[in-house]
């Protein structure tokens, strides 16, 4: 449901999440990465590679907008069909933090600069467009974004709590964040044809600060699915509150002449 | 070689599978990767040319298995 673009223990790994169908899986077992593969149909990778702030406006008191608020904004801007869209993530590229520059301690991880919506075709410049509409108004205080094309609803799902199980070998547990996602979109029941994208993203050098992130359409069973994640989680030993991520983006606490102020 | 195709992943999905719908669909997971300089970037267009090679190998995936013109496979 989407490429992953970098994740920071090893910047160059991606991954897709797609629908099991045979043809499909025979196909993608017997490619190689890096071997040669058709030129034809093109994919638009279109990137909006601004700040989450400037894409979304909040006001001081309130939460401060996250890349998955600004994903929304894009995709009810662009009015892309989750139908119509291979894949919904953060532009987030791979930098070194320095630990100690003058010892030469660096850590590898990502920086978040914007977001991307990969479709079958290049959409056409709508970004220039919706650069320059932003900010937008994104409820914060509400689940479901209404967009043209349906609801949208962004599920962050914190790894931090089957990290350590998944690195003592525990195979019970999803191994890394994405696999975590899958477990979500399986039990929720969310068709391929229903999902904008599924991405992970690991701020800062902890493992154990990595999500997953599904951007979804939400369907009437939407309630009825969470009830059936949150038995998925109750048979790994886990409830929904050990991977709920909260909001560590923090709050705005002052806006004014230009100057924004976020508390964590 | 999937990510799905791991037995543990075949375990989990046992595990996950209890407590799906009839309707979900089966979901297979392709994870590769290559090998990037772990040095620290000091030009932007170094990090932008490491993002855009997993992009680029991204679109060759979703080509090779004819999911680049089915979205809503994907």
């Amino acid at each position: 449901m989407a490429p992953r673009g970098v994740w920071a223990d090893l910047p160059g790994r991606w991954a897709v999440v797609h629908a099991a169908t045979p043809a499909v899986l025979d196909a993608a077992r017997t490619h190689l990465a890096g071997a040669s593969a058709p030129t034809d149909p093109k994919v638009g990778h279109t990137f909006l590679s601004d700040h989450g702030d400037r894409l979304v406006r909040r006001e001081a008191g309130e939460p401060a907008p996250t890349q998955g608020d600004a994903l929304a904004a894009a995709i009810a801007f662009a009015s892309v069909d989750p139908g119509s869209c291979l894949g919904a993530y953060p532009y987030a590229l791979p930098v070194q933090l320095a630990l100690n520059a003058v010892a030469g301690r660096f850590v590898s991880t990502v920086q978040c600069l914007g977001v991307v919506l990969s479709t079958p075709h290049a959409p056409g410049g709508w970004q220039d467009a919706c650069r320059a509409a932003s900010p937008f108004r994104v409820p914060y205080d509400a689940p479901v974004i209404m967009g043209p094309t349906g609801p949208i609803r962004v599920e962050r799902l914190r790894w931090a709590a089957l990290a350590a199980r998944a690195a003592s070998g525990d195979r019970s547990v999803p191994a890394s964040p994405v696999q975590l996602a899958v477990g979500f979109v399986e039990t929720m029941g969310i068709l391929p044809g229903d999902c904008w994208g599924v991405a992970e993203l690991q701020p800062g050098h902890e493992a154990s600060s990595a999500y997953a992130q599904v951007v979804y359409r939400p369907g009437p069973d939407d309630a009825a699915g969470r009830e059936r994640f949150a038995r998925y989680l109750t048979s790994l030993g886990l409830t929904p509150g050990d991977v709920d991520l909260g909001h560590p983006e923090g709050t705005v606490t002052f806006r004014r002449w230009g100057v924004r102020v976020v508390e964590r | 070689m999937l990510l799905s195709d791991d037995p543990a992943w075949w375990q989990r999905s046992q595990q996950r599978r209890a407590h799906c719908p009839p309707t979900s669909p089966w979901v297979a997971v392709a994870e590769r990767g290559f090998p990037v300089r772990l040095s620290p970037f000091h030009d932007a267009a170094e990090q932008v040319a490491a993002w855009e090679r997993s992009q680029a190998a991204c679109s060759a995936y979703l080509r090779a298995v004819g999911l680049a013109g089915r979205p809503d496979w994907v």
